[in-house]
């Protein structure tokens, strides 16, 4: 196997809030190597944006990283000099933004913007002009040298993730966060992006990170999986197996939950019953233990990384067993 | 008998020209046709910018029209007077919950709105009685709309909708917003409802997986245009709109094993600006004749209860 790219080891991040602190990520762990679509996948708060955003480094002011470290070739990121960071964002690691539209300037055109990203490049202006055009047609855009010339209220929602993704690849980068990157759009748009982002896949030689709450979109587009529940990976696993063989109690019931699972009409939808446990004081056993249909006294302690297989494991005392 | 009847409803806005330029109008959506029985569901889909909210606003009256009927419990509906009456036994679901509530009122406030706007009484007991209805706690009368996570709201949003006890409940995307595990919830509240209170739903949704477990039929929108009405299980077995196939083969489904290889439809909606001549799916339909170009289709039933607006459209699903 060969040496992740990324590597976030047993991540602690706290929120200061002004009703105390919140524990956004509990022991979070995470590898992606070379050529992988890696899914981050869960419901609201499970933490999901917050691992994103310390990939790169841009979690917000109310943030602290308690524990852990976030390798990226080897070297913590997190403990780099903000130089040093400000060299790998954007350079080689780049993200993509669910909404497109506060992802550009709206007062500079396509093209200027698109010119302004190379700034760390040491190549002439022309050049800069001509990767971007480049990168433009290769994402789908019909018309490139338009497009240069256009400004981001001009192009429709697709058009403008379509730029966000070339935009994201000006430099070349080795890892690619995209942050729930089709949730803003109707779904042939999406369908579109799904395909474009396949179809990248195949000449990109990095990593990329998915990040959404969309079932669909795993299975879509990703090979490997971490399903986040409260602030922790509780399971992770090949999208294969994810689907079929899922063996942490909350991944079966997110995919049970999914309206476009059933081939028939159900009348009844099955649902989730009660609610995420409140993380300015997480419980100390299983967090999904409350609503767990298999919880028994030991889930009050806190749950074992049980490996399934090389490439799988859950968070849970009863993963051991029969799937 | 049927509870709502449209006929060739229409809308144009008039765009402002310029100095010189002659006045012109936007065609918001035109010659939309369809009738909801009572207890009945009927899902409107489309993608954004296809007119769903629009038509459904105009429904109730909240939007003029500028030709067609609106015939609702077996009454014409088209002055001011027609629709305020309408509205005290019809209701809408908003598409943001939580925008849509009053940050100022409490909840038992925002319940009681609507039978003082239509001068009813509105006693406390009424009011715990809708929450009960919803299932939330009672105390809940005594809180503010922020107070809410966006299930709590989508439930208030429903109860409100109900207090006026409505023969039909119009729900502009019920489930925006929602993690799938109270999406569910929120389905299921409103088709419990929906047999306890013989409620007729309109749901307009773009997600296709969601409204094809809680309508009976479903009319598929396109710029403006209703291109597809039919029975939800026929319809999504075998789509006859090539515009329904490429829909319904875009959404990505949760299994890996069934990744889609190819693309189903290419481009994007055109804005109502460009609305092509003709059929207003021609530039983007993989099966375009020229004809598709020089008359506009008209919407058929091509097989019993299936209405498609496409020239080429056959009962088998085949496009020739």
């Amino acid at each position: 196997m060969t040496e992740p790219l990324l590597e976030i080891d047993a991540l602690n991040v706290t929120y200061h809030t002004d009703q105390g602190k919140l524990s956004a990520l509990r022991g979070a762990s995470l590898i992606a190597r070379a050529g992988e679509v890696i899914g981050i996948v869960g419901e609201s708060g499970c933490g999901k944006s917050t691992l994103a955003a310390s990939v790169i480094n841009l979690l917000p002011q109310a943030a602290e990283v308690t524990s852990g470290a976030v390798r990226y070739k080897g070297a913590d990121i997190l403990t780099l000099p903000p130089e040093a960071q400000r060299a790998l964002r954007g350079q080689d690691i780049a993200m993509i933004f669910q909404d497109p539209m506060t992802a550009f300037n709206p007062v500079l055109t396509i093209g200027a913007q698109l010119i302004d990203f190379q700034h760390a490049a040491q190549i002439p202006r022309a050049e800069k002009l001509a990767r971007a055009r480049a990168l433009l047609s290769r994402v789908g855009m019909p018309d490139p040298d338009l497009t240069l010339r256009r400004y981001p209220h001009q192009l429709s929602g697709g058009m403008r993730q379509r730029v966000a993704i070339a935009a994201a690849l000006l430099m070349n980068p080795t890892i690619l966060v995209a942050d729930e990157p089709t949730t803003a759009l109707d779904v042939t748009m999406e369908a579109q992006i799904i395909h474009l982002l396949r179809d990248l896949r195949r000449d990109y030689q990095g990593a990329i990170l998915v990040i959404t709450h969309h079932l669909g979109v795993v299975a879509e587009l990703c090979d490997r999986v971490y399903v986040m529940y409260a602030g922790e990976v509780v399971e992770e696993a090949r999208v294969d197996d994810l689907f079929h063989a899922p063996r942490h109690p909350y991944t079966r019931a997110l995919i049970a939950c999914d309206p476009g699972h059933f081939e028939q009409a159900t009348p009844i939808l099955p649902t989730i019953q009660g609610r995420l446990p409140d993380l300015r004081n997480p419980p100390t056993g299983c967090s999904f233990a409350p609503r767990c249909p298999l919880a028994e006294a030991i889930c009050a302690t806190p749950p074992p990384r049980v490996p399934i297989s090389l490439t799988q494991s859950a968070l849970c005392h009863k993963a051991g067993g029969q799937p | 008998m049927t509870l709502l009847s449209v006929q060739n409803l229409a809308l144009d806005l008039p765009l402002r020209g310029g100095l010189l330029s002659a006045k012109r109008t936007l065609q918001i959506f035109a010659d939309v046709s369809f009738t909801l029985n009572p207890g009945e569901t009927l899902g409107l889909v489309g993608e954004s910018g296809s007119g769903k909210t629009t038509l459904a606003r105009a429904l109730l009256g909240l939007t003029p029209t500028t030709y067609g009927t609106i015939h609702f419990d077996q009454t014409k509906r088209s002055t001011k007077a027609d629709f305020a009456a309408m509205r005290a036994t019809t209701a809408m679901m908003f598409q943001d919950a939580i925008a849509s509530l009053s940050p100022r009122m409490t909840i038992g406030a925002l319940l009681a709105e609507p039978l003082t706007i239509h001068g009813h009484p509105a006693p406390k007991t009424k009011i715990a009685d809708m929450l009960a209805l919803v299932g939330l706690p009672a105390d809940f009368a005594t809180r503010y709309p922020h107070e809410l996570s966006g299930g709590q709201a989508r439930r208030v949003g429903v109860a409100r909708a109900l207090v006026l006890n409505p023969k039909l409940v119009i729900a502009d995307e019920p489930t925006a917003g929602l993690d799938v595990s109270v999406q569910g919830e929120i389905l299921n509240l409103m088709t419990d409802l929906k047999t306890r209170l013989n409620l007729s739903y309109l749901i307009i949704s773009h997600n296709l997986a969601m409204v094809r477990h809680v309508s009976d039929r479903i009319a598929v929108m396109y710029l403006g245009r209703l291109v597809e009405i039919g029975p939800t299980r026929e319809t999504f077995a075998r789509p006859l709109h090539p515009y329904s196939q490429s829909l319904i083969a875009s959404e990505p489904l949760p299994d890996p094993r069934k990744r889609r290889q190819d693309l189903a439809i290419k481009g994007e909606i055109p804005s109502l600006l460009n609305r092509p001549k003709a059929c207003v799916f021609q530039g983007r339909c993989p099966h375009v004749q020229p004809i598709c170009r020089t008359d506009p289709p008209t919407l058929r039933e091509i097989s019993p209860a299936r209405f498609v607006r496409c020239h080429f459209a056959q009962p088998t699903g085949a496009l020739t």
